[in-house]
């Protein structure tokens, strides 16, 4: 029997795949991060062992595992994104109904959608076969480890594949099954570190969390395979609906049915239930689940309130736990916001094509300039609305790195009476300057591009590699001729994500000193040059993005 | 006075050249019917005279200003109805239509009236309030020509206004188009359901392959095409003899004897319907049945087209 005619839908979509060019760019930026990793380990013991090369024998176990962790943290940042759209990419098309139709069951259409979206992703893994041949020739490596390496690679594709198979089962577009996926892999990694804190804490001895986890990871993945046999029937022919939207609307309703019921006090009347003279903005700012002031209110609510416990919790633990509670609340907040700023951009003229809008809105004498302008009105907002739990987690941070600058008298520098505050600043600046960076770069993708899915990959791609970047030059650095210390920490501090490390996650250790001063200010200034540059490209250029034949 | 004049058009999508030296005008208060099989470049064409696209050579003009040259001049005077479009569901019929009257910059004391006006025309009125939502596909194309009404455009571009609806949605969309003919709008419209085109249009154009095969009036179609008006005629007492001299009157083509009727064809230039209806009763015939067929542009339009696109 041939393959094809027993899995027409896995031959299909690995036809499909292989048509496309994000499959070879995720390839390319796989192996650019595998061996830049490797680089990055290997290069400075190389150079350490310019003396005596018998340095580096016994080292493979190390670089064996360095390759597995970048590996492994790899196949959960690229395996989502390539498996969230399986489904729902044919329920967009309306060709799941079709499927149905043919003699495919549906465990058959999952599991052939399963399959062959991991196929390219386990054919990225051997990528690094040349590398781990290189670690097993340095010696120091057993066997098992290297088996259980394998194992953990495979099983990681598995899980996060079965969760994101799961998210498009349940969910009715690309975009929300995509989001749905990385919060579902969130959500287990925080389990999990929440898990390891607290049998650490209650132990009082580290505990083998990794075959908990594994046995974890396996069981999660049977289970959402399951779930998404349930859901790919029942949920095929539900319409899209803005979940979040209807859930306001209904607070709404119950908030107007207490008003009335007690005493009727309005503190905030609804303005003019008409546009007025920016349609476009109105329509954003009043039938968007974050337009309005009340909605933006009550986001402001669900962020701040964990953001205030956990402040709280970190302030009354011991110093080392409340640095680490709240870089973790920094992290996340980070990319909760990146995310939020991202995918709304995006969808601001990606969904106006989808539902065929966009050409009735281009037939009308408003500027297309001003359309754009108008669109970011609720984006803007909502960043206004993220700064304030940024502000919050890093004055707490800034607080409690004053209470260690005044117990250490020893450290020393320019800044030393307020030593944390210009990190303070630098912070809340790069919170300003890169969500504003994140929402015109989102705008741009979304003004060239047809499908929501394909511009948010694109965005957060094209995000990962710019905060990559600079890494990848400073370990080139290394090799210049004489010290090229400067160059190296010049290279790093171009990176947003060296700038957030700096400024809100990285221990106090040292006092900033003038040139780290002045790399933070290129820092922040290149990137308030690359938000301008896509603000003037979007208002100069959208009319060419959207008129194109 | 012509109000649309497109002059030697080219559009290219990449390597594929969608219009070929298109050329057609469109006097005031005419309406253009524009037909051709899919594919052939009549949106593409709608879409360069509503802006939306830029040609690669040639020139369109709406009222004697040059379309590409000053588009914003142009959205104000035009209206413009894509084939297939979506409309925003998160609104009211009302706030939809405010929302377009906004948009075009009408004064906001006159927008309430304005948009009374288009609701009753489209007979829309009583779905004011009503999500777009939940409106049926015929409501929506309603709405989409209520929206095109609504900063009261001099041409409007109508592509495909009747794809997809049900016989009785049709028929609406129809009359009201018969009513903005009668408001002396100049409406370019491109349409699949011929005998619709017909009824309404006052010039028609055929193109196929991107290139214009064929323009004028109807009539001016059939002449070019020597086509005949056929007339089903049903005589009581029918004799070969009487048939032979229907056959001689001046102007038939032909004579067809079917099995309860004759299919008279005439040539439109040398007489007409009356006068062959008065040339049989002249032969002393008894008519039961005398019903002239609308001329036929379906026969026209496979005559001159062979289904090949750009």
């Amino acid at each position: 029997m041939k393959l094809g005619s027993g899995f027409p839908l896995l031959l299909k979509d690995l036809a499909e795949l292989a048509n496309r060019r994000r499959t070879y760019v995720f390839r390319i930026i796989y192996a650019l991060l595998v061996f830049a990793a490797f680089l990055v380990y290997y290069v400075p013991e190389v150079l350490n062992a310019s003396l005596s090369p018998a340095i580096l024998a016994g080292k493979g176990r190390n670089v064996a595992i360095v390759i597995f962790s970048v590996q492994l943290a790899a196949v959960f940042l690229f395996t989502p994104a390539i498996v969230s759209d399986a489904v729902t990419s044919e329920k967009e098309k309306l060709t799941l109904g079709l499927l149905f139709l043919t003699g495919l069951r549906p465990w058959e259409i999952l599991l052939q959608k399963y399959f062959g979206r991991l196929v390219p992703i386990f054919s990225c893994l051997l990528l690094s076969l040349p590398l781990l041949a290189l670690a097993y020739s340095l010696g120091g490596i057993a066997r098992p480890v290297l088996l259980k390496g394998v194992a953990m690679l495979v099983l990681g594709c598995l899980f996060a594949g079965a969760l994101a198979l799961m998210a498009s089962s349940f969910l009715m577009t690309s975009v929300q099954a995509f989001i749905w996926s990385y919060a579902l892999l969130l959500a287990f990694a925080l389990g999990l570190a929440a898990a390891v804190f607290l049998s650490d804490n209650l132990s009082g001895r580290p505990v083998d969390y990794v075959t908990p986890a594994l046995w974890a990871a396996g069981g999660i993945t049977v289970l959402s395979l399951a779930a998404a046999r349930l859901a790919i029937v029942r949920r095929a022919f539900l319409r899209p609906a803005n979940v979040l939207l209807r859930l306001f609307r209904r607070l709404d309703s119950l908030f107007s049915r207490l008003n009335n019921r007690f005493g009727g006090i309005v503190l905030l009347r609804d303005r003019s239930p008409m546009p007025e003279d920016a349609p476009v903005a109105w329509r954003e700012v009043t039938r968007k689940s974050f337009g309005n002031f009340r909605y933006l209110f009550r986001l402001l609510v669900a962020i701040e309130v964990p953001v205030a416990f956990v402040v709280v919790f970190a302030i009354m633990a011991d110093f080392h736990n409340s640095y680490l509670f709240l870089s973790g609340a920094i992290l996340l907040l980070w990319a909760f916001a990146f995310l939020a700023v991202a995918v709304m951009s995006v969808g601001l003229f990606t969904s106006e094509r989808s539902a065929r809008t966009l050409e009735v809105l281009l037939s009308t004498p408003l500027p297309v300039a001003d359309i754009v302008r108008q669109k970011t009105l609720a984006v803007r907002r909502v960043i206004l609305v993220l700064a304030v739990p940024f502000v919050t987690v890093l004055a707490a941070q800034t607080h409690l790195r004053s209470c260690f600058f005044l117990f250490n008298a020893s450290s020393s520098g320019i800044f030393s009476g307020w030593s944390a505050f210009p990190r303070f600043l630098f912070a809340v600046c790069a919170v300003f300057v890169y969500l504003y960076a994140v929402m015109w770069l989102s705008v741009w993708t979304g003004l060239r591009s047809a499908s929501p899915a394909r511009a948010v990959i694109s965005v957060i791609v094209g995000v990962m590699v710019w905060n990559l970047l600079p890494f990848v030059a400073g370990v080139l650095a290394l090799c210049l001729p004489g010290d090229p210390a400067d160059a190296v920490i010049f290279s790093l501090l171009l990176s947003p994500a060296a700038l957030v490390w700096m400024t809100g996650v990285a221990p106090p250790l040292e006092n900033l000193n003038l040139p780290l001063v002045f790399g933070l200010s290129f820092n922040i200034l290149l990137h308030v040059a690359a938000a301008f540059l896509f603000r003037f490209l979007c208002l100069k250029k959208a009319d060419a993005y959207l008129r194109k034949p | 006075m012509e109000f649309v004049e497109v002059d030697h058009l080219w559009v290219n999508y990449g390597r594929l050249v969608a219009v070929r030296d298109l050329s057609f005008v469109i006097p005031e208060g005419e309406v253009f019917g524009f037909i051709g099989p899919n594919g052939a470049g009549k949106s593409t064409t709608i879409k360069v005279l509503a802006t939306l696209l830029k040609p690669a050579r040639g020139r369109t003009s709406v009222g004697g200003t040059n379309v590409a040259l000053n588009p914003h001049a142009i959205r104000k005077h035009i209206g413009y109805m894509p084939d297939f479009f979506g409309v925003y569901e998160d609104l009211t019929v009302e706030e939809y239509l405010h929302f377009f009257a906004a948009a075009y910059r009408i004064g906001r004391n006159e927008r309430k009236t304005i948009v009374g006006d288009v609701l009753e025309l489209t007979d829309l009125k009583h779905k004011a309030d009503a999500s777009v939502e939940a409106l049926s596909r015929g409501m929506k194309q309603r709405l989409g020509i209520a929206r095109v009404l609504i900063h009261d455009p001099k041409l409007l571009l109508l592509d495909e206004p009747a794809s997809g609806l049900d016989p009785r949605a049709r028929i609406e969309i129809r009359e009201l188009l018969k009513e903005l003919k009668n408001l002396g709008k100049t409406i370019l419209i491109s349409s699949h359901i011929l005998s619709e085109l017909a009824e309404l249009c006052t010039l028609i154009g055929i193109i196929e392959a991107g290139r214009m095969v064929a323009e004028g009036s109807l009539q001016d179609i059939y002449s070019q095409l020597d086509l005949k008006r056929i007339i089903h005629v049903q005589i009581t007492d029918l004799t070969s003899d009487l048939m032979e001299k229907i056959g001689k009157l001046n102007g038939v083509a032909s004579v067809e004897r079917n099995v309860d009727r004759l299919v008279v064809r005439i040539r439109e230039q040398d007489t007409s319907v009356e006068d062959l209806h008065d040339g049989i009763c002249s032969l002393g015939a008894r008519i039961h049945m005398f019903q002239p067929e609308a001329m036929d542009i379906e026969t026209a339009f496979m005559k001159l087209t062979e289904g090949k696109t750009a």
